[in-house]
């Protein structure tokens, strides 16, 4: 099921309220007044998680409602709707792609496999090192997401991996998580 | 006066402090105009690398990419119409219609010029103001301050934030993210959930990093690239003509920068877009404006540089920052163990007067830098994005591992990245949230201390004029745009009418 921009964005603002009323939830647990009536360690906690609810519906209504509130620097000078139409006149001639061809659906796809070699990047943090892990993570990106050369890519992250370890590991003394090949 | 700018300009002129003033503007050039990258990202990414200076150095460094980062996102609005940074936006409307006609080089040096002019001009008036400001701020207690980061929270949520109700949301949600750890007044834990790492809370440059660094940069992959325009160098050569006609477009857009800036909370970009509103109704060659007119390139960057420096007012002497990168800075302040505020001017005059009198040598630097150099700069955003997002991405990733050598801050730019990213993919500004998380803490610890002063009875704040006078600003800071932008529209509706 694919959700339309509208209701992703309700969804969030619902999952935010969400959060706002554990808050509040949590908040009351931890105590909000204390025996001689000053505040408790769950006053703002609760303060805030029924402000966050309260905030997160009105906004998923007026989403869903279609009453978009207008940027208040817009109200005050007329002039961001403009800004907002030349920014997207660079990409007038067709609108669904960049300026290197790739489509919506194609940018999407490369969104996801970013994070996802980025999550396994970050497993592989234990076995490779920090650096190491990194590294491979810009020649993935590189070649498989970018349809970069190969050679290109290893060089590029070579010199970042590189760079980043005479600034961090040797002159700021950084020690960096070497993971079981305990390599850099 | 006079005495603590020359114990400045002896802080700000030794070989180190200038050499990483030099380096901090540079980079900032660079990180403004690399696309996915602001002047936040820039300092948060980069202050981890500051932790072996010493502080005066480390804070003229960082401030240097901020204002840096300033020149350098006008690179981007005018050659690729793409701001590096909100409050760039609005150059976009002239300087890339000037490109588009040629004359790209014209409308970055003017904006050099202009942001130079503006700079100097903000750094006098910030001399001047922020030590007496300080001077009152001395009286403020918890009650005061209570009231004044109100303030702060609502100006950042009206005016930086787009919709209100988002924005105070964003607030909010920052605010509820600071009470995670222990709490200020009891000592219990809050929501670490037996994770010794939340103890003391949910660690601030970490966040910065997943939500500027890697939010933006998943943002930018969705967003996809936009092809830039050449800019020659002999297309650097600005007539007098320009200069002069430009003069009073960057003298008003500089006074405006300044007034807005100060305000706690209001940042650079409501300055831009004030002073271009405000230009476009006064100007001469109005006729031109969003067809190419160099003051509309020239207002906007003087108003958010000046801005810019008045940012350092709220910082400096209130402890309460201008916009999401001095939050930032705010937070590089208490990690080198200083706390911002009024007695800052009191216990580390060199350290307040070298950063002040840094800004102006920084200033120097750009202008040298920028005048000349500005297609070369501009070669930058010819690098593919496709080399340069991973690079940003171990840059920020290794950055936040050294802020407490613990895998958790990785996980955690992990995760504050794809919040970032969402954030922006719905609207939801990130600059209250910043705000809201910065000031968590400190906002806590005013509410305590109130509840102790009225014990227990938190409408004690309503019992000081000062605190009072900040409420009715704060309701001030809310009802105005609604107000002006329902006169604006009965202006329009007489004058239809009347045609």
């Amino acid at each position: 099921m694919k959700l339309s921009p509208v209701a992703a964005k309700a969804a969030f603002s619902a999952a935010l309220a969400v959060v706002g009323v554990a808050a509040a939830i949590g908040g009351w647990a931890y105590g909000a007044l204390q025996e001689n009536g000053q505040i408790g360690a769950g006053f703002l906690p609760m303060v805030l998680g029924v402000a966050l609810a309260a905030l997160a519906i009105v906004d998923v209504v007026q989403t869903l409602t279609g009453r978009e509130p207008v940027d208040p620097a817009e109200e005050l000078t007329g002039v961001e709707a403009e800004a907002e139409a030349a920014a997207i006149d660079t990409v007038a001639e067709a609108p669904d792609t960049d300026a290197l061809g790739r489509t919506q659906r194609q940018r999407n796809r490369m969104f996801v496999m970013v994070i996802g070699m980025l999550f396994v990047a970050l497993l592989l943090v234990p076995v490779l090192g920090l650096l190491l892990s990194l590294g491979a993570l810009i020649v993935a990106i590189s070649t498989i997401v970018e349809r970069r050369r190969i050679l290109p890519s290893l060089l590029v992250s070579v010199i970042a991996v590189g760079i980043i370890h005479l600034v961090f590991a040797v002159l700021l003394g950084v020690p960096m998580p070497t993971g079981l090949i305990g390599f850099i | 006066m006079i005495d603590n700018l020359i114990l400045g300009f002896q802080t700000a002129l030794t070989l180190e402090n200038v050499l990483w003033c030099f380096v901090g503007v540079l980079l900032g050039t660079v990180i403004g105009l690399l696309p996915g990258l602001g002047s936040t990202t820039g300092v948060a990414v980069l202050l981890p690398i500051t932790f072996t200076l010493e502080p005066v150095t480390a804070l003229i460094m960082l401030a240097g990419i901020y204002y840096g980062a300033q020149y350098g996102g006008t690179i981007t609005s005018v050659l690729i119409s793409t701001p590096g940074e909100a409050a760039s936006v609005v150059t976009t409307l002239d300087g890339y219609q000037m490109a588009t006609r040629g004359r790209a080089g014209a409308a970055l040096a003017i904006s050099a010029i202009g942001s130079f002019i503006a700079a100097i001009i903000s750094l006098a008036l910030l001399i001047a103001l922020a030590p007496p400001l300080a001077d009152v701020a001395l009286q403020f207690g918890p009650v005061e301050m209570f009231a004044i980061m109100i303030l702060g929270l609502v100006i950042v949520v009206t005016f930086q934030g787009g919709a209100f109700v988002r924005g105070a949301m964003m607030a909010v949600a920052g605010l509820l993210v600071a009470t995670v750890g222990i709490s200020p007044g009891t000592s219990e834990e809050r929501f670490t959930f037996g994770n010794i790492n939340l103890l003391s809370g949910i660690p601030f440059v970490e966040v910065m990093i997943g939500l500027f660094a890697l939010g933006e940069v998943l943002y930018q992959i969705r967003m996809g690239a936009a092809k830039p325009i050449r800019a020659r160098f002999k297309d650097m050569v600005i007539t007098r003509k320009d200069v002069t006609s430009s003069m009073p477009a960057i003298l008003r857009g500089s006074g405006i920068g300044f007034g807005l800036g100060i305000l706690p909370g209001a940042g650079s970009t409501l300055a831009s877009f004030m002073a271009y509103g405000i230009e476009r109704r006064v100007s001469r060659n109005r006729a031109q404006f969003g067809k190419g007119a160099i003051e509309g390139v020239a207002s906007p960057e003087s108003a958010n540089n000046a801005a810019a420096n008045a940012n350092f007012v709220p910082t400096l002497a209130l402890g309460i920052p201008g916009g999401a990168t001095t939050a930032v800075l705010l937070g590089a302040f208490t990690i080198f163990g200083l706390q911002p505020g009024p007695l800052l001017f009191e216990t580390q005059p060199d350290l307040v007067w070298g950063l002040l009198v840094s800004f102006f040598i920084g200033n120097v630097l750009l202008l040298v830098l920028n005048l000349p150099l500005a297609p070369v700069f501009a070669q930058m955003l010819r690098i593919p994005y496709g080399y340069l997002y991973p690079i940003i991405m171990l840059t920020s990733l290794v950055g936040a591992y050294s802020v407490s050598n613990n895998m958790f801050s990785v996980w955690l730019v992990f995760v504050f990245g794809l919040l970032g990213y969402l954030l922006k993919e719905f609207d939801l500004p990130s600059a209250p949230f910043v705000l809201g998380l910065v000031l968590g803490p400190l906002f806590e610890k005013s509410l305590v201390q109130t509840s102790a002063i009225g014990q227990g009875d938190l409408t004690v704040v309503f019992r000081s004029p000062i605190a009072l006078t900040v409420f009715a600003l704060a309701v001030a800071a809310v009802v105005l745009p609604k107000v002006v932008a329902m006169l604006r529209s009965r202006r329009r509706r007489t004058k239809v009418d009347a045609s």
